[in-house]
């Protein structure tokens, strides 16, 4: 999971999330799969990036 | 981690001090003034490269470079140097921190991963607790609170995300809203150009097919932009481009009756009505915050609801609940939800009553003023153009009404004349003459085709705006759910862990306070954005920690949450705390109830411990908490020298060398209160019977006797049990033991006038050597009696009241005292 997230409380936030999301059919691998890259480098806090990876699905 | 060896030059007070914890607990105690604090600024600096008591409120001026370093010395020379084990290193690591460069830290061989991820660690200031952050815990607002307790457990990025995937979420409903009322303003457009009040495929199609007929084309099944005129003959004079001035001539008069309707005074009065009902709902819907972030989350709840089965687990994160009670929880919220939504659809049904002839008008009004400046007409436009302005204002407020629709009261016949003016009339009515030729120019078939061509516009942007509202649309549907899984994931997490810390906390304090708050109960719950904490107050009711709870209370609550806070962690890689001064309020019986805790509870961390009280540095040395190796006492301080290290508890050494010095007054100053707290303490621990004193001025003549004899009565307790089960070893080393403690006994009365010196000690002060010598090495053997000789920790009985064993701290003291029922004596 998230490689620089050193919260053991953060990591199981965001694997239940990532988890969610996996399976639910508004995201396709492509959105799901940025969102865990931005995780993975703990940018999720970073607005323009998330909003890009929630936007490039279907454009 | 744990802390071997620490060295410190030039840091605050301290010349050069060299401290060896070997990994053990350590506790530093002396005076106010005697350099305590500079071991702790010193470990913080080595760890975070800053000293944490320079910063926060209150500190300006403060700055490591010019008040870090001795008060003589330079940044250079200010240095702290540690020799540390870490958990996941094979070997022990050397590392050393320079004032002039505090962002490096100096590692042999350098700094390896587990260093770089501790250090990391190290910089939320998790191992270190002084009285100011207690206060933080207990005695502060919700938010406050949170943040401290967020930092602590390092959930601050975890609010950082949720932050910002609340604002992405805020960002694409936003976009939707737009996108949504710039699509209803296409319809709306649409629905103006085919004269209906409603919108849909059939509608359409009738009305498009009625036009192609008159132009000889044939029906169509689905109406776009692109196949409206498809088939169709073009009436003579027609042009190709869609937007030629007498294409648009022949479908001016419908602009001018939507203006013309816009201004009749019925229809204004409806939209003034509107305009109330509006204003009235955003009122409502607006005083209740919490209510909106429920609908916000609706689809979430609903989406949970129907996976809760009968164990009332939680099927997001597992959380356990009471059978029944998520299922309530979930329904009661999305009632709620529901109920605001209702609300919420109402004032979409309103705005679009609103909104839509706004939008009519202004695209009329738009066509309209395009015509007239190309035929010159600027002086009659400009009203029109200024009307379009307040339209357009008017628009704006109605796209996201929720948040920027104005509900103040205010004049309601303005909010209509803003959609009308009175100076309309004269200047639409010159525009109607010259923009309109007269009816006889348009044929059927021209005014079929040049309603096509609107229509074919129409439909184009509204085919836009559909599409970018499905684009934003789903954009925000993931936002949405992206946000709100992420939340629901948090709280699961968090209730989870708030509820383990509760009771952790509960159940610390407990054990500190078990005998007056035996029924002590701690809530820790998210409150908004905050952390509201309340606690039982002898069972009467729920109240926040510093309502009817002392100071001292308050001191061992914020204790025990800290450390509740600190295991809650997980597995750190610190496991190093630091308490700096912490229990100044708390009495000394709650005192030995946090050294249990300490010494039970927290037994794979490593604690450095500093006090100004030597009641309770002893306290820790005699519970067990510490070793007399790693008790140091802080003495001397010089602001040239810095502070003097005294090694252990019960100076012997040091009396022993004032005794030799002929230094009766200094070794007795030294004697006298450290056996008065050793045996005070060993009184506690063996539970003996001290003679009640009303003026609570309780000496050495009072403890020692009581200990003693109670230590020879648990000595032939254990002897008589030893021999009820046979155990003859045990019985001869008990029976040595006794002898031992008789004669060590009879030495410290040997002299009777030094025995009564006991009682009035102040009188040793006055002894010669000679006199003093023997007293001096009868008590210190005395004293040995007490402790065990591997752990230095002090006996006890676990039961005080019907004792069943007698122990020391490591275990290797571990008399039994209940003897064998069958067993003879």
């Amino acid at each position: 999971m998230p490689e620089v997230v050193d919260s053991p409380l953060l990591k199981m936030v965001l694997e239940q999330t990532l988890r969610l999301i996996e399976i639910s059919p508004y995201f396709d691998a492509r959105t799901v799969a940025a969102l865990r890259g931005l995780a993975s480098r703990g940018k999720l806090s970073d607005i323009a990036l998330v909003q890009a990876a929630l936007e490039s699905i279907g454009q | 981690m744990k802390v071997l060896e620490l060295e410190i030059q030039d840091v605050r007070g301290i010349r050069h001090l060299l401290l060896r914890p070997d990994g053990s607990n350590l506790v530093v105690f002396g005076p106010n003034g005697s350099g305590k604090s500079a071991i702790v600024d010193a470990l913080d600096f080595l760890l975070t490269g800053r000293i944490s008591r320079f910063t926060g409120s209150g500190t300006a001026g403060l700055t490591l470079a010019s008040h870090g370093p001795h008060v003589d010395r330079r940044p250079e020379d200010a240095r702290v140097r540690a020799r540390i084990q870490l958990d996941a290193a094979p070997r022990e690591l050397e590392v050393t921190r320079c004032m002039s460069r505090p962002k490096d830290i100096e590692c042999e061989g350098g700094v390896p991963p587990e260093l770089s991820a501790l250090l990391s660690e190290a910089q939320q200031g998790t191992h270190s607790l002084c009285r100011r952050d207690i206060l933080r815990y207990i005695t502060c607002e919700p938010a406050a609170r949170a943040a401290q307790i967020h930092a602590l457990l390092r959930l601050t990025e975890m609010e950082d995300i949720r932050k910002c995937l609340v604002k992405v979420r805020g960002v694409f409903e936003a976009r939707r809203k737009s996108a949504a009322d710039a699509r209803n303003r296409s319809e709306a457009l649409v629905r103006s150009t085919i004269g209906k009040d409603e919108y849909n495929r059939d509608l359409l199609l009738d009305f498009v097919n009625l036009r192609r007929q008159e132009l000889g084309g044939t029906s169509i099944e689905q109406a776009t932009s692109q196949n409206l005129k498809s088939g169709v003959q073009t009436p003579p004079g027609a042009g190709t481009a869609s937007k030629t001035l007498r294409g648009q001539a022949t479908v001016l008069p419908s602009d001018f009756d939507m203006l013309r309707r816009a201004k009749q005074l019925e229809s204004q009065r409806h939209l003034a009505e509107v305009d109330r009902e509006l204003r009235s709902l955003l009122t409502e819907v607006r005083s209740d915050p919490e209510a909106l972030s429920a609908v916000s989350r609706l689809e979430l709840a609903r989406r949970g609801l129907p996976l809760v089965d009968d164990s009332g687990e939680c099927p997001l994160c597992g959380a356990p609940w009471p059978a029944g009670e998520l299922r309530r929880h979930l329904e009661e919220k999305i009632q709620r939800a529901e109920a605001l939504r209702t609300h919420l659809d109402s004032l979409d049904g309103l705005v679009r009553k609103f909104a839509d002839p706004v939008a009519q008008t202004a695209a009329a009004l738009g066509r309209i003023v395009g015509a007239a400046e190309a035929q010159g007409r600027d002086e009659d436009v400009a009203v029109l153009v200024a009307w379009g302005r307040g339209l357009r204002a008017m628009s704006e407020q109605l796209s996201g009404a929720l948040a920027r629709y104005a509900v103040e009261p205010g004049d309601d016949r303005a909010a209509w004349r803003l959609r009308a003016p009175a100076q309309l009339l004269g200047p639409l009515a010159r525009l109607r003459r010259a923009l309109l030729p007269g009816p006889s120019l348009a044929t059927r078939e021209q005014l079929a085709w040049d309603t096509l061509t609107r229509l074919g516009e129409d439909l184009h942007s509204l085919e836009l705006a559909d599409a970018e509202f499905q684009a934003a649309d789903n954009a925000f549907i993931r936002a949405r759910l992206l946000a709100d899984t992420f939340e629901g994931a948090r709280d699961a997490v968090l209730s989870q862990l708030h509820a383990r810390i509760s009771d952790r906390f509960a159940n610390l304090y407990r054990r500190v306070h078990g005998t007056d708050e035996g029924c002590f109960a701690a809530v820790l719950v998210p409150d908004r954005a905050g952390i509201a904490l309340t606690v039982d107050f002898y069972g009467r009711r729920q109240q926040p920690p510093n309502a009817m709870h002392s100071e001292g209370h308050q001191d061992c609550m914020g204790l025990c949450l800290y450390l509740a806070l600190v295991e809650a962690l997980g597995v750190p890689s610190m496991r190093l705390i630091v308490l700096d001064d912490v229990v100044m309020s708390i009495d000394a019986g709650h005192r030995r109830g946090i050294c249990d805790v300490i010494k039970d509870e927290f037994r794979d961390y490593q604690f450095i411990i500093t006090t100004h009280d030597t009641t309770w540095a002893h306290q820790l040395r005699t519970s067990g908490v510490v070793s007399s190796k790693h008790m140091i006492r802080l003495t001397g301080w010089r602001v040239e020298t810095g502070p003097r290290p005294v090694h252990g508890e019960i100076e012997w050494e040091e009396i022993e060398k004032a005794l030799s010095e002929g230094e009766v007054p200094e070794a007795a100053r030294k004697l006298r209160p450290s056996l008065e707290q050793f045996f005070e303490s060993a009184a506690e621990f063996l539970g003996a019977q001290v003679v009640y004193r009303s003026d609570g001025r309780w000496d050495l003549g009072d403890f020692m006797p009581a200990a003693t004899k109670r230590l020879i009565s648990l000595l032939k307790k254990a002897t008589d049990a030893a021999q009820s089960w046979n155990h003859r070893d045990d019985m001869e080393r008990l029976r040595e033991l006794a002898d031992d403690l008789g004669g060590v006994s009879a030495r410290t009365q040997a002299e009777q006038w030094a025995v009564n010196a006991n009682v009035h000690y102040n009188n040793w002060a006055n002894m010669t050597k000679n006199d003093f010598g023997p007293v001096w090495q009868a008590f210190s053997d005395m004293c040995k009696m007490f402790v065990c000789s591997t752990c230095g920790g002090m006996l006890y009985v676990p039961n005080k009241r019907d004792p069943d064993a007698l122990r020391c701290p490591c275990g290797d003291v571990n008399w039994n005292l209940v003897r064998n029922p069958a067993g003879r004596c």
